[in-house]
């Protein structure tokens, strides 16, 4: 009804009696009250040079470059400081600005070093930007300028040059406003001033790297990309970082078919222009020498290389035979790594060879149906107004770290309430009102209490060990934080642990308090390969199997012409358990490393050992592929367009911008080959747009996602056909046992897998595993930091150093999941076994345990 | 010469407790505590019309009247005294400090305030010492900590040291290192009175006015307030130094004309040389000459004549001063002090210094003085050429704060008052001052090491 719907003239001029009018050099702009008046000039289409102030950072007013003149105000105050008042009249460009403008410019660059042709920034740089449109074209600066030391390492990753440097304060202000590292700081003062690190503490934060964007002039370079480029020589696309599942958007810079930087993109609903280290600098695996270019076959116990047209046919007689063998004979593990396409194109593949057994969690995640239909969902964004925020799930700083800042300044500048439930403390506990520390595997316990006590169920002692007093605590906080959206964030809390209620425990707790849930998975594309149906329960758009109403399963069956396999699939626990017992004819793995990225590596190399056939599709030659009968090459971010789904559910689009090594192939495009060597019908597939529309008809829940609707940062957001419902929740009872160590098996940011541990930015990061340890049981055992002890696990024993850290609760042991434990143990020599694979956290986890403890023994022979 | 906080500088030891109470010390405590509420002390000092004593010359008592009904509120004593050639506070701590004490007491009584903080400037070594006793005898006396006096009353003092910097003086400056931040001035507003030490309403004072606070008290506002001219009221202490036969701080009613100090009070101009110059107010104000001398010393008379009262510190200078050198010297102040946070401060004040000096060392060249004056007018734009230099040339200025302003009047008012002396360094490459001394500019260069 048009009549009903105001023009958008309309709009402005009934403006509510809230909003201010600016006029700024004639124009009259309407804002909101708070806004700064550079803000306001940009509105208004009039841009006020400037170079301490940053959108995304508290003003300072230190450069003084964007003084203006406001009519009846005495002096020249800064619009980066001044906020809108109504009726204001502002000129910025009357002689008295300009004389400004155009003396801080002169003064910046009087003490500046002219070495512009061998900055990085150099074509970039807003310095020499602003220079050009409002500086005083020439210098009458002769004396001597600044020395400095050119360039210092801040890091292993950022350096610094004090003489480019121009005092902005705003890597300093991000460090310690955004990231909550103040470990780079202004020393001196005066002319001298200048930026540098503390004694012995370098600038190890893990979003260093946005100090680099941020800097307005080439003073902060990065190890891997000094002198890689200059700037007019990149070609840029948009894209998503694969990174992990928050989803950041991030400029992707290449030239002659080269990634060489990534940068941030101001994406309110995500990242808001920051990205974490790892997503930053960890592109280099791309260009490695050891990608896989061309595909193999194993001929007489050897891979060899093949044509695509062998390896295809090897491969789909392999599935084939193995199919004949019954549904339970086939699995099918991978394409969280990969595009939404391409886990589309797996998740068909397995049902066209007749098979629910497919997953692309690696028994490391949570229940798919609940990432997928988690309701009401929480966006990221939602973060920011919460009345209060649960999280209960990994170190958010370590595995999801943009979604740490999130977090981290909803609670810090928004003021909201944070409460983290959670086996030891971590990024967050800083910023937390309570921390709910308690026992390892229990966290599924604990969110049910608190929901129950939210709902007046009397508690007599809260489970899991957990602190009765700040137990009280979190209980008055989210009573008040009733019926007001606050957010529930649930994700797996370790690897060790198995963590198997939490989603419905998560979703209780957000039904007691009438607030929503922000499920989160680790992989980059978790959540669109679940949206694919690479779950054993899930169809594509994320309707249950089992239900197959709404008419998603008429629909899929009629876009795939196959009638859907209808017995009850096995996810990645059972498939690898069942390959472990000798009985899965084929497994087909698309980026899945059962070996060193399995959280039960015993379990994961005997699936691997006595699995007939194996077909790998990845980008290296994983100690899995290295074992496999059949390996594709994949392409991979950057090398291959396609969309992901993020955390929230926002589907976004990856873009192609360089070409994948040898003759690696996108993983959709040989999925549908060996798809139609299956079913005998023809290839259907030309381009990921083909597999994208494919998709859209097929699943209902896809149908609003358009072409156009997933161009952009903001993307859309995609919710599954059906939610998620909890049954009845049962927690089963988990024996302690006063001798053993429960295990604490997190990953670190950086990690030593396939992909970090081939990006030259990161060789020089420690990541060396340890094993932490409470100072009282540290004592207890009579150890010192760096000694070395033995963990004895449910499925092997472990050498590893120890270290005191009271973050970690009396009686647990935190381990790192994803780094080395490098073992001189008697254990490789017996077995032999370690001298091909190191010995990993995962050897000692039996991923089939509600929880894992570890004797933990002192290594001094009795003598 | 109206001595008022000056009385006990010549008593023997009247820094230590007994002897203070003995001349008199603590009376007025016991007044304000005992006989007045904290409004009826607070008015007193708003009758006395006593400005401060800090620099900017701000009426106390209407300070006072800004602080929102917030609490805790602190108050904070500003004894960072740095600015050139003043020496005032330094001598009332040293030899007087219960004065402050007992001053500073007062005021925190009147102003509701539980914990105040003396920062003091960190040079002061001897003061710091002393001020340190004054503040254990107190307590030990009964004047701090709970129950002041057997009142509901309860006041903690801290002597803060600082580290060394001017800027520290300034009083949001001074408020970020007390909090243990670097001292960068803030932005205002909002101004301290409202939001202060750890963002609550905070009132600074310095030294000086506050040490008047216990005679405001004993003898009343109106009293004070009949001392001194109309706009100026009370006495004032002025470090007199320079060229002056007896220099020293002196403490007269406001009114009294700089001629009257320099002569009744110094003993006139060393060796009955010849008058130069006089820098009125402190390093950052604009030079007076020997016409301006029958100017009094009140805020406003001052100001009319184009410079200011400032911080009571009166330079003398004689005919055989070199201007290039003394502006040199107070620029290079001015720019080791600066904070560094604005760009046209940290570069601006660092260039006019390093032209100078070169000017100084006989390498300036002809378009190095209007030079100077264009970068200084990058730090205040209104910024006239030619001409006496007015204090309102300085307004408006592109800084934070009033210490890059401060070195464009250094550079400035001498240039501006000897441009014929400075253009004469430029065409010697020589200090004409320095011919027939047989001082060459390599000693210059030496002596500045
Ligand atoms: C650069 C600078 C330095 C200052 N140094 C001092 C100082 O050393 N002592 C002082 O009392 N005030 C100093 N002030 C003035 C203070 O900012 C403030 O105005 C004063 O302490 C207020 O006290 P009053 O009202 O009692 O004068 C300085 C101001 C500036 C701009
Ligand atoms: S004017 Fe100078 S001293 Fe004052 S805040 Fe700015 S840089 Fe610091
Ligand atoms: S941008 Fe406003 S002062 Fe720097």
């Amino acid at each position: 009804m048009a009549d009903t719907k105001a023009s958008p003239e309309a709009e402005e001029s009934q403006a509510s009696p809230e909003r201010l009018k600016v006029t700024i050099d004639g124009v009259t702009t309407e804002v909101e009250p708070g806004t700064l008046l550079i803000e306001a000039a940009l509105k208004a289409g009039k841009y006020i040079p400037h170079f301490c102030w940053h959108p995304r950072m508290k003003p300072v007013a230190k450069c003084r470059m964007c003084l203006v003149e406001v009519e009846d105000q005495r002096g020249l105050p800064p619009a980066c400081t001044t906020p809108c008042s109504n009726e204001m009249v502002v000129h910025t460009d009357t002689p008295i600005v300009q004389q400004v403008q155009e003396s801080v410019l002169e003064l910046l660059l009087a003490n500046h070093p002219l070495d512009c042709p061998v900055c990085d920034r150099g074509g970039e740089c807003p310095l020499q930007d602003q220079t050009m449109a409002y500086g005083p074209g020439e210098s009458r600066f002769v004396e001597e300028k600044r020395h400095y030391e050119k360039p210092i390492a801040l890091s292993e990753l950022v350096l610094l040059d004090r003489e480019r440097c121009i005092l902005c304060d705003r890597c300093t202000r991000f460090a310690d406003e955004v990231a909550g590292d103040p470990l780079i700081a202004f020393v001196e003062r005066g002319n001298r001033t200048h930026v540098l690190t503390f004694p012995d503490e370098p600038f190890r934060s893990y979003f260093s790297g946005n100090t680099i964007e941020a800097c307005p002039v080439g003073a902060l370079t990065a190890v891997p990309y000094r002198f890689k480029a200059r700037p007019w020589d990149l070609e840029e696309v948009e894209s998503t970082c694969a990174q992990c599942a928050v989803g950041c958007r991030v400029k992707l810079q290449s030239s002659s078919s080269r990634v060489l930087r990534v940068l941030g993109v101001d994406s309110e609903e995500v990242n808001q222009g920051w990205l974490c280290d790892k997503g930053r600098f960890g592109f280099e695996y791309l260009h490695h020498d050891d990608r896989l270019t061309a595909p193999m076959i194993r001929i007489d116990g050897e891979l060899v290389e093949a044509s695509w047209g062998e390896a295809l046919d090897a491969a789909a007689d392999g599935i084939k035979r193995a199919a004949k063998e019954g549904p339970d004979a086939l699995g099918f593990l991978g394409g969280s790594r990969s595009t939404t396409e391409s886990a589309y194109a797996f998740s068909k593949l397995a049902r066209i060879a007749g098979t629910n057994n497919v997953d692309a969690q690696l028994g490391d995640g949570l229940e798919a149906a609940f990432l997928v239909g988690a309701n009401p969902r929480a966006s990221i964004a939602n973060l920011d107004s919460a009345a209060a925020i649960v999280v209960a799930g990994p170190d958010l700083k370590e595995e999801l770290p943009v979604l740490y800042l999130r977090v981290k300044q909803a609670a810090l500048k928004n003021g909201v309430p944070l409460i983290e439930c959670s086996p030891m403390q971590t990024g967050l506990s800083r910023y937390a009102a309570v921390s709910l520390i308690h026992r390892a595997g229990e966290t599924a316990q604990l969110l049910s209490a608190l929901a129950g006590a939210a709902q007046r169920e009397p508690t007599d002692r809260p489970p899991a060990g957990a602190s009765a007093t700040d137990f009280q605590r979190a209980v008055e906080i989210i009573s008040e934080a009733c019926d007001k959206n606050a957010v529930v964030i649930a994700g797996r809390t370790g690897l060790a642990t198995s963590d198997g209620e939490l989603g419905a425990s998560a979703t209780q707790l957000a039904e007691a308090i009438g607030g929503l849930v922000l499920p989160v998975a680790h992989r980059a594309n978790t959540m669109g390969a679940l949206f694919a149906g690479c779950a054993p329960d899930l169809l594509p758009g994320g309707s249950r199997l089992a239900d197959g109403d709404g008419g998603s399963r008429a629909a899929i069956e009629k876009a795939w012409g196959r009638a859907v396999p209808s017995h009850e699939g096995r996810d990645a626990s059972g498939i690898v358990t069942e390959a472990a017992r000798g009985n899965v004819g084929a497994l087909v793995l698309m980026g899945a490393d059962l070996i060193d990225d399995f959280p039960d590596r015993s379990l994961g190399l005997e699936a691997i050992g006595r699995t007939g056939f194996i077909v790998a599709i990845d980008i290296f030659m994983t100690p899995t592929a290295a074992a496999a009968d059949v390996v594709f090459p994949a392409a991979t971010f950057g090398e291959q367009s396609g969309c992901v789904v993020n955390i929230e559910g926002r589907v976004t689009r990856q873009v192609a911008k360089v070409a994948p090594p040898g003759s690696s192939q996108p993983e959709w495009y040989l999925l549908d080959q060996l798809t139609s060597r299956i079913s005998g019908k023809p290839a259907r597939w030309t381009s990921h747009q083909d597999v994208f529309e494919e998709m859209a008809a097929a699943a209902p829940a896809f149908a609003e996602v358009t072409r156009a609707s997933i161009e952009g940062a903001k993307g859309t957001v995609v919710r599954a056909s059906d939610t998620y419902a909890p049954q009845e929740i049962e927690h089963p009872p988990i024996a302690t046992d006063q001798y053993n160590h429960r295990v604490i098996a997190g990953r670190k940011l950086y990690g030593d897998g396939q992909v970090s541990g081939r990006c030259t930015a990161f060789r020089r990061i420690d990541t060396k595993a340890v094993a932490r340890l409470n100072s009282r049981d540290m004592s207890r055992l009579g150890v010192e930091d760096g000694v070395a002890v033995r963990l004895r696990g449910a499925r092997a024993d472990l050498e590893i150093a120890v270290m005191t850290d009271d973050s970690v609760p009396e009686g647990s042991v935190s381990v790192p999941f994803n780094r080395i434990a490098t073992s001189s143990g008697a254990d490789e020599k017996e077995t032999g076994e370690s001298a091909l694979h190191p010995i990993r956290v995962a050897d000692l986890i039996d991923s089939t345990a509600a929880v894992n403890e570890v004797r933990i023994e002192t290594l001094e022979s009795p003598a | 010469m109206t001595e008022v906080l000056l009385t006990r500088i010549s008593e023997p030891e009247a820094w230590r407790i007994d002897r203070y109470k003995e001349l008199g010390g603590y009376e007025a405590l016991a007044k304000a505590l005992k006989s007045m509420t904290p409004e009826e002390v607070a008015e007193e000092v708003k009758t006395s019309e006593i400005r401060g004593r800090g620099g900017a010359g701000f009426p106390t008592g209407v300070k006072w009247g800004f602080l929102p009904d917030v609490y805790p509120r602190y108050l904070v004593i500003n004894a960072d005294e740095g600015e050139p050639g003043t020496f005032k506070d330094r001598e009332l701590i040293e030899f007087d400090p219960h004065q402050l004490v007992e001053g500073t007491i007062i005021a925190a009584y009147a102003l509701k305030v539980n914990w105040s903080a003396i920062y003091i400037r960190g040079e002061m070594v001897l003061g710091a010492a002393r001020l340190e006793n004054a503040v254990r005898d107190a307590y030990g006396a009964g004047y701090l900590g709970k129950n002041i006096l057997g009142t509901e009353f309860d006041l903690d003092i801290v002597v803060h040291r600082g580290a060394g910097a001017y800027i520290c003086g300034e009083e949001t400056a001074l408020l970020s290192s007390l909090e243990g931040q670097r001292g960068e001035p803030r932005l205002k507003p909002p101004f301290p009175a409202v939001e202060g030490l750890y963002a609550k309403p905070t009132i600074v004072n310095n030294v000086e006015t506050i040490s008047a606070v216990p005679h405001i008290v004993n003898k009343g506002g109106a009293w004070y307030a009949s001392l001194g001219t109309e706009k100026s009221r009370g006495t004032k202490i002025f470090s007199l130094s320079g060229h002056v036969n007896r220099p020293g701080n002196y403490e007269v009613e406001l009114g009294t004309t700089f001629r009257s100090l320099i002569d009744d009070y110094g003993l006139g101009v060393r060796g009955g040389n010849k008058l130069k110059a006089v820098i009125p107010g402190g390093a950052s104000s604009v030079w007076f000459v020997e016409e301006d001398l029958d100017t009094p010393l009140d805020f406003d008379a001052i100001a009319a004549a184009g410079s200011m009262l400032g911080s009571g510190a009166v330079i003398v200078m004689d005919e055989t001063t070199c201007a290039v050198r003394a502006a040199a010297r107070l620029v290079k102040f001015f720019s080791h002090e600066s904070c560094g946070q604005c760009t046209p401060c940290r570069e601006g004040c660092a260039w006019m210094y390093k032209i100078l000096t070169r000017i100084e060392e006989g390498a300036g060249r002809s378009e190095d003085l209007d030079l100077l004056l264009s970068v200084g007018s990058g730090i205040t734009p209104a910024l006239k050429t030619e001409g006496r230099m007015a204090m309102s040339e300085v307004l408006p200025y592109t800084t934070i704060c009033v210490l890059g302003p401060s070195a464009v009047t250094a550079m400035a008012a001498p240039l501006r008052l000897f441009r014929e002396e400075f253009e004469e360094h430029i065409r010697l490459g020589a200090c004409p001052k320095a011919a027939g001394t047989g001082i060459t500019t390599q000693d210059r260069k030496a002596s500045r090491g």
